[in-house]
């Protein structure tokens, strides 16, 4: 697609400004540059030759957390994502390759194709985030939270008749939160469903799909799609951004004829893990420990997947626990893939914002449907831990306690 | 640095008047730059040519670059700013979310933009007082959200209210779909902080506080940025209702739809909002979102009525019957919130659906007297049809305006001419039909070119004259909302009328001749109308008498448009009769009143009827100014601000910016179900504070006044419209152990005491002894308590914190307005309106003809 082809889709943008209170960034800066109709029109801009590839450009859209959420808002339907790619395509073929990010993202993008040598990773970091580091690497700390244990896996009890599903990965959840895959895997079993688990998978590519490694996102969606190819059941995961990523694989390989189709019929596939309970399983009973708690929905669950309402129907089925939503329950966290990496200061301006969502609410637990945020829920418990505790956890987790609690009389 | 100017940018559409306007130099920019630097950080100033294409738009869909742009954190930072750009002569433009449809906000000659998308503190609720202060940058959503935990709402919702900032809403005067029932944004704003073009701060004495002096609140709403900055708004807050239904009927024709609306304003019901959609809109926004409207039906209403359970009752009956006696095909009620929101989801996808069309989409606003919206939708369709275009219309029926949406593409050149002449001919044919180019979304850049479609030469140089006074080296957001007429001011025509000591001109003409005799004659003039009121003020006037008497004609009464429009003189009983008869009233006039319609509205005499005053009921006004020329501001429907809102400068005025000639009137049905009672209880601070508390409820009655008659007595007058809150204020009074009776002749009532206190007043001017004066609502005790040594009537408004004593009061009485006492007469006044507000009767009527000074000793 040549540059210029972007204002097909610039020019469905009227520039109403009805994605304005859904972007973070606005809310924290009320500038136009860092907003959705900014940053299309900076674009624009490029496009139609009246500004350059600049520091202009890149202060705008950089700091895009690339939640979508004005997607969603927006009443004219403008593919802002394909928009704002462009862009950051262009920002990244001036100033050559993706040298620019932290050590910590090019190390984290180094390892997220392989989760055990990730796992291995976290691990020695959980151990020593109370040893002496560098200042810039010391402030990440507290996002790693304590290790859960990892559920025994369940005997199947599906029958023939019974649907089928497969089951992805994920690298950071295998390697990270491997606890909430098992327990997602636990509840659809439960439920009656039969849950297969393709070799040969990898990690989605979402990490360097947006950090601008279109090569090796290509790379792992095309080893993925052919790895879920010999069944036709709904591909399902635990985590928003990798769902989101799954489902776009149809648009990253658009331009490639003999993967086009193919591709399109991977994402028609992809499902979260609670639209699969929600729709496919057998009703669970299910009981919570008389807590109250909240969601902090995945953004791209929400926006691309929009299926953000499942894990909301999820905990309003579960008794005895008390579900108070936050005011921005479905609205960004600032962790965005390796935002918080790459822009802790204003990642940390829109938590600080949702952690006093979280205390008019007071829950002793946050749950979260996908592995950035819970890194960074985290950090905003640790941020808020003087005055409130509250544990952070990921739904699946949560649900599947509530499950077993339940089969008891 | 380079001038900005010289790089047109796509989409910037040719104009002829930005070449009048020099673009800022180069040099002026990097000093600007340079000055701004020192105090505001580098990511609240854009100057950086890129980043300055953020703020190149607004939703019209035209692009200019500004040339800095500053996002203050305080407005004292925004006053320094404003302080450099004038002593810089920098163009300054204010801006909110740039959600506006009108251009407003752009920088088509360049300038500063200050944007106070930062300044979104709502700094105070009090309910006590019903009232929000807040900065300029609140977003209408975020006030409803904060308004709602208190059990209140901010009437105001235009369609963009999820991002609209409040100080936007009050440039543009937004309306939205409850306007119907609750009216516009001017209808709710009681006062403003202005940052005027230097750099001074003033605050807008509060609306209704005083009786006279000039409305600047109510001019300053709708100015559209170009007189001055809004930095403080204070505004009045509604208790959310108990109960809303939710309703849509379905018809096959336009006329069936219309004529349905007409026969449910005649059932005497008022809805809370009243949408219309047309058969075009209909067929796109179905298969869109699937919100279950019928496809191929000419038009849907979707309509809204609160209240309580059982007068939604009732209303929703009647609707449904009158909706069927209308023609309607198919009538659906909401039985839940679901469906509710199921049925508004069809209106709110209609720009989106309409979006889906084309790349881009224009969306239009005008207003025409309801009764000719079918002719005026019609007329629509067939200049879509003549340009090629399908046009979907949207309109807020009951306030007949209507949103054409043409959806074209920006790209093709062609396809934005056909639109723009379209657009033209859209404007042109409202006209047409008396109504305004614009009822919501301000003229800004896009009509300024056609105002002159609505208005004289005289009248833009009059509206560009107000524009001079406040921004006179012409630097706030420039070529917008009102540009210079095209021929100068001349003198006016000589004149042979013979002045003689009183007169009582015949016709209007026959005024116009005699003001222009008065002209050359520099004769100062008195206007009389009946007499009643200036002569509190003025009983020995020193000019020649002008008797509006004769001026008592009807000109056009649209029963079914709920407007009316008189002569000055017209008998304010004889209207009141007039509208009895038909089952309407003003709340302004009752059977028996003596002033005429002119002289109720110079003197702006409060009513005890309902908690608004004139400037919510006059929706246009005809001056004969001091240079003997017909100047018309305003046009018979609801939304009708097209320019400034010049009609607001005539409540109040005293008839010191010439004669106010003819009057357009919003008028209402009469009650269904009325009610009336009176309060009684020793002390008055019982009933102050049982108002109080009734005020915070949905079901409060419009009359409410606290009022000590002549036997030094207490007591509370109230009138309702529901049998249901008749029952609620009783079980009230029960815990204020306050005895309520219920009178048996609830229609009659109002008028009863309104005539009580015109006979106080008639008195007062004969013992020449009156007091009136205003505080808070919830401080109206410090009155009572004052009145306790005094003796004589007294009135106490709990709405709105007025007073007004007809007797012997002592000095201790705070804040008072007005003071009478046997030939002394004692007024306060604004120390800092006075430049303003002598500038603004000088350009009226330049020679002071009708400004003579009365025997008034001012206080500041």
């Amino acid at each position: 697609m040549a540059f210029d082809e972007i204002l097909l889709e610039t020019d469905q943008c009227n520039k109403c400004g009805f994605c304005l209170p859904a972007c973070p960034t606005y809310q924290i800066t009320g500038n136009e540059l860092a907003s959705p109709r900014g940053r299309i029109a900076m674009v624009e801009a490029l496009a139609r030759g009246e500004i350059g590839v600049g520091p202009g450009l890149s202060e705008s859209l950089d700091y895009c957390l690339g939640c979508r959420a004005c997607e969603t808002a927006c009443p004219s339907g403008v593919h802002y994502g394909v928009i704002l790619e462009a862009g950051r395509t262009r920002l990244r073929e001036e100033r050559g390759g993706s040298g620019r990010e932290p050590w910590l993202v090019r190390q984290a993008l180094r390892q997220v194709g392989n989760p055990h040598r990730l796992a291995r990773m976290i691990g020695l970091a959980r151990r020593l985030k109370d040893f002496p580091m560098p200042r810039n690497l010391k402030r990440f700390t507290p996002m790693l939270g304590p290790t859960q244990s990892v559920p025994a896996p369940i005997q199947s009890i599906a029958s023939p008749t019974s649907p089928s599903v497969q089951f992805f990965n994920g690298c950071v959840m295998s390697a990270v939160f491997p606890e909430a895959n098992q327990a997602a895997r636990n509840l659809l079993v439960m439920s009656g469903v039969d849950v297969q688990e393709p070799s040969n998978q990898t990690c989605c590519g979402a990490l360097h799909w947006h950090a601008g490694d279109k090569e090796t996102a290509m790379g792992f969606a095309k080893r993925n799609i052919v790895s879920f190819e010999d069944n036709p059941g709904w591909v399902v995961n635990t985590a928003g951004g990798c769902g989101a990523m799954l489902l776009e694989y149809r648009t990253l390989l658009a331009d490639d004829r003999d993967w086009q189709e193919r591709a399109e019929r991977f994402s028609a596939r992809v499902r979260d893990w609670s639209t699969v309970l929600m729709q496919l399983g057998q009703p669970l009973r299910m009981r919570g420990q008389r807590e109250r708690v909240t969601l902090q929905n995945s953004c791209h669950l929400v926006n691309v997947e929009k299926a953000g309402d499942d894990a909301v129907a999820l905990l309003e089925q579960i008794q005895d626990h008390e579900f108070s939503p936050i005011a921005g329950q479905n609205t960004c966290c600032g962790s965005a893939g390796v935002y918080n990496l790459t822009h802790p200061d204003w990642a940390l301006k829109i938590l600080d914002q949702k952690m006093a969502d979280v205390r008019t609410v007071s829950p002793q637990r946050i749950l979260v449907n996908n592995p950035g945020c819970q890194l960074q829920m985290q950090w905003g418990a640790q941020r808020i831990a003087d005055d409130l505790t509250v544990e952070v956890e990921h739904l699946a987790t949560y649900t599947y306690r509530a499950a077993m609690r339940g089969r008891q009389p | 640095m380079a001038s900005l100017g010289e790089q047109k940018l796509w989409g910037a559409l040719p104009r002829t008047t930005t070449g009048e306007i020099a673009r800022m130099t180069p040099e002026t920019r990097k000093q600007l730059t340079q000055r701004l630097s020192h105090f505001i950080s580098s990511d609240r100033l854009l100057s950086d040519p890129d980043r300055l294409l953020a703020y190149s738009y607004d939703a019209t869909g035209e692009r200019h670059r500004p040339d800095l742009v500053v996002l203050p954190d305080s407005v004292a930072e925004a006053v320094k700013v404003m302080e450099i750009a004038h002593a810089e002569h920098a163009i300054v433009i204010g801006r909110g979310s740039g959600s506006n449809l009108s251009g407003g906000t752009m920088p088509v000659v360049g300038g500063i933009i200050i944007a106070f998308s930062r300044l979104k503190a709502i700094l105070e609720i009090d309910r006590d007082n019903r009232r929000v202060v807040m900065e300029p940058g609140v977003v209408n959503a975020d006030l409803q959200t904060r308004l709602r935990s208190f059990g209140f709402f901010y009437a105001p919702d235009p369609s963009s209210h999820r991002i609209a900032t409040i100080g936007g809403n009050v440039a543009e005067n937004s309306g939205g779909p409850h306007c119907v029932k609750y009216g516009v944004t001017t209808n709710h704003v009681l006062a403003l902080d202005l940052m005027m073009a230097d750099g001074t701060l003033r605050s807008t004495p509060q609306v209704g506080a005083s009786r006279n002096g000039l409305d600047w609140t109510g001019l300053l709403v709708g100015s559209e940025g170009t007189l001055a900055m809004v930095v403080g708004i204070t505004a009045t807050i509604t208790p959310m209702p108990i109960a809303i239904r939710t309703m849509l009927a379905v018809f096959s024709s336009l006329d069936d739809a219309v004529r349905c609306v007409a026969a449910i304003v005649a059932a005497k019901i008022v809805p809370a909002t009243l949408e219309l959609l047309d058969r075009a809109s209909l067929e796109i926004i179905e298969p869109f979102v699937h919100a279950g409207y019928p496809v191929g039906a000419e038009a849907v209403l979707l309509m809204e009525v609160d209240g309580d359970e059982v007068t939604l009752e009732h209303d929703v009956r009647t609707i449904q019957q009158v909706a069927e006696e209308s023609g309607a095909v198919e009538f659906r009620l909401a039985t839940s919130a679901q469906e509710a929101e199921a049925l508004w989801k069809g209106r709110r996808a209609h720009y989106g659906a309409a979006a889906r069309l084309a790349p881009h989409l224009w969306v239009q606003d005008v207003t025409v007297p309801r009764p000719l919206l079918p002719n005026m939708m019609r007329d629509v369709i067939a200049i879509g049809e003549r340009h090629g275009f399908q046009i979907l219309t949207v309109a807020h029926v009951g306030d007949g305006n209507l949103h054409p949406v043409i959806s074209y593409d920006p790209s093709d050149p062609d396809a934005v001419e056909r639109m723009r002449k379209a657009d033209h001919e859209i404007l042109k044919a409202c006209v047409r039909y008396g109504g305004s180019i614009t009822g919501e979304h301000g003229i800004g850049i896009d009509k300024v070119d056609n105002l002159s479609l609505m208005y004289t030469d005289d009248e833009l140089g009059l509206m560009q004259g107000i524009k001079a006074i406040w921004d006179p080296s012409k630097r706030l957001n420039p070529l917008k909302a009102i540009l210079a007429p095209h021929t100068m001011m001349s003198e006016p025509a000589p004149s042979s009328y013979d002045l003689k000591p009183f007169m009582r001109p015949e016709s209007l003409a026959e005024g116009q001749d005699l003001v222009r005799a008065a002209y050359y004659q520099s004769q100062p003039l008195t206007i009389r109308g009946s007499g009643c009121r200036g002569s509190m003020w003025a009983p020995h006037p020193r000019g020649w008498i002008l008797d509006l008497g004769a001026w008592n004609r009807l000109i056009d009464f649209d029963k079914e448009n709920l407007t009316i429009e008189v002569e000055a003189g017209f008998k304010a009983n004889d209207l009141a009769l007039l509208l009895r008869d038909e089952g309407l009233y003003l709340p302004g006039v009752h059977q028996g009143q003596p002033d005429t319609i002119g002289g109720l509205i110079a003197a702006n005499v409060r009513a005890i009827q309902s908690p608004q005053t004139w400037r919510d009921w006059v929706l246009g006004v005809e001056w004969i100014d001091g240079r003997g020329r017909r100047l018309r501001f305003g046009r018979k429907t609801m939304k009708n601000v097209a320019g400034y809102d010049v009609p607001k400068l005539a409540p109040g005025s005293e008839g010191r910016l010439g004669i106010v000639a003819r009057i357009i009137l919003r008028l209402r049905p009469l009650p269904v179900r009325p009610w009336a009672a009176v309060g009684a209880h020793s002390d008055p601070r019982v009933l102050l504070e049982f108002s109080q508390a009734l005020l915070q409820k949905p079901w409060r009655p419009e009359t409410l006044v606290v009022v000590r008659a002549a036997s030094q007595d207490w007591s509370l007058w109230m009138a309702g419209v529901s049998a249901t809150s008749e029952a609620w204020v009783k079980n009230l009074a029960d815990a204020y152990q306050m005895t309520v009776t219920f009178l048996p002749d609830p229609e009659a009532a109002p008028a009863r005491w309104e005539s009580l206190r015109d006979e106080w007043w008639a008195q007062a001017v004969t013992q020449r002894r009156y007091v009136d004066g205003s505080v808070l609502p919830s401080q109206l005790r410090a009155i009572s308590d004052a009145c306790a040594s005094g003796h004589g009537p007294v009135v106490l408004f709990p709405y709105t914190g007025c007073y007004e004593i007809y007797g012997v009061v002592g000095a201790d009485v705070p804040r008072v307005t007005n003071r009478v006492e046997g030939t002394a007469l004692w007024r306060t006044k604004a120390h800092e309106w006075e430049d303003i507000e002598s500038r603004t009767v000088r350009l009226f009527d330049p020679r002071g003809l009708f400004s003579l000074e009365k025997d008034v000793t001012y206080g500041f």
